[in-house]
């Protein structure tokens, strides 16, 4: 093994075609500020929409009310939350007192996901996590999977719930880099970006949605009017 | 791959070619698909700057990354080991196999009678190299899990398209294909129960799978990040619900920094379906930490020679290494677009196969394709990270032109007549007079040209004598105007 990498190098090293040099990377300054707020929730709003996604507007104190009503029916009852973040509890809550009968169907991540693996793929209808920011260019998520959140929460599930604060809103993915300032050490272990349900269009260029991730996705933006 | 090994039972490029083109509905499959994704592309770049401003961007960083290629991939590797990714080196496709067959031994604990389950994520890098064929040999169960390689796989096909594997199939086709190997599948052409017929079968296999396998988009080095983008999720589940996760990465996807990666993805995704974003973007740095609950508890990355380093010795075709497999060279390719990718007979067809196929499987293998080209040019223009494309295709024509055994064909005699005559001006007023004169003797059929098109046939006169009688007739008409 190490044979082969010593050869790869060393040809790459000895090569005696230098490739042109390149001029530095012009100086990122990430996009304008001063942009207007409002249009830029708005940019994110319609982008998000554009890709089937649906978007629920709602304050800290009545998002959970103001999603069972956005939520289809018949209402999924199989819940996979997490069992230590905070939105899940008052998630469950509501559920719980608008759908008397889930209370038996909530499934907790709380163990590795051998226990849940199951369930996981078999039974559970929806899944509800945070998402850490929101970016407005292209209508998408920034979901840095944690212990409290685990990577597959969002994604195996039928239908996904994202809650995310309107203050973590920015323009672009490149504004997200510069404000987390990643580094080799500090980077999360998985980090995925989501713009839309799952969907393909491999089937004679026909768009479908719910290909192998959720088929629906719910996202509501968290303000604090 | 075998069915992309050119051997001489196999009908070549042209056989292929003339398959293709006896049948409509292939063609008709082609030209739908090319043409919605060319009119994709178009409005995702309404505004040319645009494409120039991120196309000259994308091209700098992959330059500044090719030249600094060696320290680039060190640097990759030591922070991927950091991070807890194992890091291996393959020079060629059959050690990449080998390598990648005893990570999985090694890592899957041995059951009697069962065999080993692989879940594929898309990876062009790993049609390459063969690898499904490899490790079904040695008994083990691939399962390609993009909609298109799962269709291509169950037909027993090879993708005919590096973006979309199943562009050459109609839904009709995919319809009977399920309902004959799929147990308990009705016939339906409806697309959304089709996705829904193989979302179920796939999701099975991912609960179940021992080992996930994917390919890299852009392999970030000073993060020690693996990126991947998708569309179905196919490629978060492959990497994500297995216990064990291997990346097969080509040794030209290492790109400098993680703030390098926006204007890649913008440009990737536009130029491919014309999207602004796909709609996951993974960034894989690390498998599950002790305090996690979910992800491999390996990830392992072969990084993957196969020629790259060969082409990157080369002047000429060092910037192919640049390339971000995006397919806008194809969709925008007159020949691909009329013959689609199986003609090809290679895992990378249209422009860019040209032109990479030769390098990695030689030219006496995939010499002939580079004859498809009308030279128009579209696939330069289209190129986001400003590939010389037709240069490249002409080069390596010159190239095959100079093997011994093309040298001694027909061709190649007619050629040399033909350079001596327009070398020597004596010679070329004799054969066109000759020519010219004759002209009621040339041939009325001019096989392969005349069974489609009418024969050209020698003018009256000569273009030196045309330009003799008009300069002539300038002289007389200008001292009457005067």
């Amino acid at each position: 093994m190490s044979l082969s990498r010593n050869a790869i190098l060393n040809r790459l090293r000895e090569s005696k075609v230098p490739p042109p040099s390149v001029a530095p990377p012009p100086l990122n300054t990430g996009s304008a500020k001063g942009d207007d707020a409002q249009a830029t929730m708005t940019r994110f709003t319609i982008q998000l929409e554009a890709a089937h996604a649906q978007v629920i507007r709602a304050s800290a104190a009545d998002w959970p009310h103001r999603l069972l009503s956005a939520l289809p029916a018949p209402m999924p009852k199989q819940w996979l939350l997490s069992d230590t973040h905070p939105l899940s509890n008052t998630w469950a809550a509501a559920l719980q007192h608008a759908v008397p009968d889930t209370e038996a169907t909530l499934c907790r991540y709380a163990s590795c996901v051998e226990g849940v693996k199951q369930a996981l793929f078999q039974t559970i209808e929806a899944s509800l996590t945070s998402a850490q920011a929101a970016i407005a260019e292209t209508g998408t998520l920034v979901l840095e999977p944690s212990p409290d959140e685990p990577r597959l929460m969002s994604l195996v599930p039928p239908l996904h719930v994202a809650v995310v604060n309107a203050s973590t809103l920015v323009a672009t993915f490149t504004d997200y880099l510069m404000q987390r300032q990643w580094t080799a050490t500090t980077i999360p272990t998985n980090i995925v970006l989501i713009s839309g349900p799952s969907k393909t269009a491999d089937i004679q260029q026909t768009l479908a949605y719910g290909a192998h991730g959720p088929k629906a996705l719910y996202v509501v933006i968290l303000t604090d009017a | 791959m075998t069915a992309h090994t050119s051997s001489d039972a196999q009908p070549g490029f042209r056989e292929r070619a003339i398959q293709v083109l006896a049948s409509p509905d292939l063609q008709e499959n082609f030209h739908d698909a090319m043409a919605f994704l060319r009119q994709k592309r178009a409005s995702a770049f309404a505004d040319e700057e645009h494409f120039q401003r991120l196309q000259a961007e994308s091209q700098r960083i992959k330059q500044e990354a090719l030249s600094q290629l060696p320290d680039l991939l060190e640097t990759l590797e030591a922070r991927c080991t950091v991070n807890g990714i194992q890091v291996h080196w393959a020079e060629t496709g059959a050690e990449a196999c080998d390598l990648i067959r005893q990570i999985i031994e090694a890592h899957v604990p041995h059951r009697e009678g069962q065999p080993i389950r692989v879940i594929k994520g898309k990876s062009m890098a790993t049609e390459e190299i063969g690898l499904n064929t490899h490790l079904e040999q040695h008994g083990m169960h691939c399962l390609e899990s993009d909609m298109g390689e799962f269709i291509v796989q169950l037909a027993k096909q090879s993708p005919s398209h590096i973006i979309m594997p199943a562009i050459h199939l109609r839904k009709q086709e995919i319809a009977r294909l399920f309902s004959e190997k799929l147990p308990d599948t009705p016939y339906t052409e409806d697309v959304d129960r089709l996705i829904g017929i193989g979302r179920q079968v796939l999701r099975e296999q991912f609960e179940k799978a021992d080992v996930g396998i994917s390919g890299v988009n852009f392999a970030i080095a000073d993060t020690g990040t693996l990126c991947l983008l998708e569309n179905e999720g196919n490629g978060r589940l492959s990497t994500t619900a297995p216990d064990l996760h291997i990346a097969v990465c080509g040794i030209e996807k290492v790109i400098p920094r993680l703030s390098d990666l926006p204007p890649l993805l913008s440009v990737l995704t536009r130029s491919a379906t014309g999207q602004a974003i796909t709609t996951y973007v993974n960034l894989i740095s690390s498998p599950r930490r002790l305090d996690e609950k979910d992800g491999p508890s390996a990830v392992h990355l072969v990084l993957l020679d196969n020629g790259r380093s060969r082409m990157f010795q080369d002047a000429e075709l060092q910037a192919t290494l640049r390339c971000i497999r995006c397919g806008a060279c194809m969709n925008h390719c007159p020949v691909y677009a009329k013959i689609g990718g199986h003609a090809y007979g290679s895992v990378y067809p249209g422009p860019i196969g040209q032109v990479i196929m030769p390098q990695i499987e030689g030219i006496r293998a995939h010499g002939e394709m580079t004859e498809a080209c009308s030279l128009n040019g579209a696939c330069g223009e289209v190129c986001p990270v400003g590939i010389p494309l037709p240069d490249l295709i002409r080069e390596q024509r010159e190239r095959r032109a100079q093997l011994p055994e093309y040298s001694r064909g027909k061709e190649a005699w007619i050629w040399r007549l033909w350079v001596l005559g327009y070398r020597h001006p004596q010679l070329y007023r004799i054969w066109s007079r000759v020519v010219t004169q004759l002209r009621r003797l040339s041939p009325r059929r001019l096989r392969p040209w005349s069974p489609s098109r009418a024969v050209p046939r020698p003018a009256r006169q000569t273009l030196h004598e045309r330009m003799k009688a008009h300069a002539a007739q300038m002289n007389t008409s200008g001292k009457h105007s005067r």
